[in-house]
């Protein structure tokens, strides 16, 4: 969904997102990360309906956003910036659910 | 960290840069907490990392904020980012969250300057990926220098869309359409406000400078648009929209919305304050008086989260909260204060002068909630309009009533993004002004708080209530 507009980044860290390892900018967003160079289209799914769904406002309103990050869930993806070696999980259902 | 501040500032946007800037210019105590890892808010956010082109890119309207950030770094002000404020209570004290660890600390007086959002307007499939609102294209560039892989397709009206559109067209992304709802009948009834607005030109000129630009980019405009829609089974396929020749449909991968900016009254509303609703920009606002003192003591709301005026009367708003509490300390004379207060207000008087004009032009159309049954209203729960209209029929009155039957505004973001839609609609049901009805409750923590967290909070002594 989203891209890289400058091909050249100074400082990046590893994460890991659903178990792949991905290289992305140390000052990026998790949500950011996920649309962006992890290719991804959508961050959880809806714990009423299973539908896929992503963030909507990027500014911590929607709550639409909420991924599991290093195993704490519910967190805003789209507030948080990655850390080297950050373990990012989508939410398939209410927190404490698992998948 | 248990010492009561003077003053502790939710919210590093323009106005609590500004208050902060203010009150500690009188050596006040301040301390300014946010939820962002470097001040600037969601106008100027992430400007300390700017580089010449993205400051390029945005404006003068973004690295005007510079300056701000700048005087903010050098003043006495402490500041803690990535800071989740959850609770705030009538005591004055204050519940946050950093690194998964809450505390509860104290202060004299509270200013919650945590700004504005984009109305969130439900329509047919609004919550399919890749469905945002306008704004998320420059949180993303300012934040995190991702931008768009389009084609996009941008929906609705006001300043923003339009502002987003130049940046967009500077970053190069490919834009489909814009889809422009602004009633044909704004501009009569705008005219007549133009005369107060041409003290400030330069505003004007910005916004014909933005329609030009977005004309003479060869974008696909169309104006006076009618019920956009997203299609799709995944994600974003497509958007259809009716013109006046007919309905059409264009494939995208982004559609960004915008209906306009309404003042977050998270804390506001969980604090109870009285609110009031706007019947012109169709929002509730917190009643507050020129200094943005409240009915309760100690409690200030500054900024855009008092009432929508933008960036720039966002700082001048912050000064004159600081500039009161600094009278209220004996941190200034009564003399020097009302000579601060004047200079002041005449200057957030000189930027407010073109905003009758602009409000009505971008006022929000008529048909703004005309939702049909299927679609969804609450995101978090998968309330449809239907299931409300439904629970108005059985006789339902209340928006928290409405909540009890349907679970509409009980999910994570606690009534956030439907809480102004189900006021319209019971509104437009049992013909009432949405005015008249009690907006939802938002009670702490009014952010996601693990109980684990929440177990080991140490609270200060409980507040005479």
């Amino acid at each position: 969904m989203f891209k890289h507009y400058s091909q050249q980044i100074d400082k990046t860290v590893t994460i890991e997102f659903e178990g792949t390892l991905l290289t992305v900018p140390d000052t990026i967003t998790v949500a950011a990360a996920v649309i962006g160079p992890a290719g991804q289209k959508h961050t959880r799914l809806s714990p009423v309906n299973g539908k896929k769904r992503a963030p909507y406002c990027f500014m911590g309103v929607c709550h639409e956003c909420l991924m599991e990050i290093d195993g704490i869930p519910d967190q805003q993806a789209c507030i948080i910036e990655v850390k080297e070696g950050m373990k990012i999980r989508r939410q398939a259902s209410l927190a404490g659910d698992g998948e | 960290m248990d010492r009561v501040r003077d003053i502790i500032i939710i919210g590093a946007g323009p106005a609590g840069l500004s208050a902060a800037v203010t009150a500690s210019g009188y050596g006040l105590d301040v301390l300014v907490l946010d939820e962002q890892p470097s001040p600037g808010g969601q106008l100027y956010r992430n400007i300390e990392r700017a580089d010449q082109d993205t400051l390029k890119i945005l404006g003068p309207d973004y690295s005007k904020g510079l300056a701000l950030v700048e005087k903010f770094r050098k003043s006495a002000a402490e500041y803690i980012g990535n800071a989740i404020v959850w609770r705030i209570d009538p005591g004055s004290n204050v519940c946050f969250s950093t690194d998964s660890q809450s505390m509860e600390i104290s202060g004299k007086n509270i200013i919650i300057a945590i700004g504005a959002k984009e109305r969130p307007v439900p329509f047919s499939s609004w919550t399919l990926p890749g469905v945002m609102g306008a704004g998320a294209v420059d949180a993303n560039f300012k934040s995190s220098g991702t931008i768009p892989d389009g084609p996009v397709v941008l929906a609705g009206s006001g300043p923003l869309l339009l502002s987003v559109v130049g940046h967009m067209v500077s970053l190069g992304v490919e834009i489909s359409a814009v889809l422009d709802t602004t009633p044909r009948g704004n501009i009569l009834s705008a005219l007549p406000l133009l005369p107060g607005a041409l003290r400030r030109t330069d505003y004007l000129l910005k916004g014909v400078g933005m329609l030009l630009n977005l004309k003479r980019s060869g974008i696909n405009y169309f104006k006076n648009i009618t019920d956009y829609k997203a299609n799709g089974k995944d994600w974003l396929e497509s958007v259809s929209f009716k013109t006046k020749n007919g309905s059409q449909h264009i494939d995208a991968e982004l559609l960004l919305v915008h209906e306009g900016i309404v003042p977050r009254c998270d804390f506001t509303q969980q604090i109870g304050l009285k609110h009031l609703w706007d019947p012109v920009q169709r929002y509730w606002y917190p009643e507050t008086n020129v200094f943005g003192g409240t009915g309760m003591n100690g409690i200030y709301v500054a900024g855009d989260g008092a009432f929508v005026h933008g960036g720039i009367p966002a700082t001048f708003k912050g000064s004159l909260t600081a500039l009161d509490i600094a009278g209220r300390l004996n941190a200034l004379s009564s003399a020097e204060k009302t000579d601060d207060v004047v200079k002041t207000v005449k200057k957030l008087s000189s930027e407010l002068a073109p905003r009758p004009f602009v409000d009505a032009l971008y006022k929000p159309r008529m048909d703004l909630y005309n939702i049909n049954d299927e679609t969804l209203v609450c995101r978090c729960e998968e309330v449809t309009a239907g299931s409300i209209r439904q629970a108005i029929l059985e006789g339902c009155q209340e928006p928290n009533e409405i909540k009890t039957i349907t679970r509409c505004g009980m999910g994570h973001c606690q009534g956030r993004m439907c809480g102004i839609a189900l006021a319209e609609i019971i509104a437009e049901n049992l013909e009432l002004d949405p005015g008249d009805l009690r907006p939802l409750n938002i009670r702490p923590p009014v952010r996601n708080i693990s109980l684990s967290e929440l177990s080991r909070v140490t609270l200060l002594e409980a507040a005479t209530p």
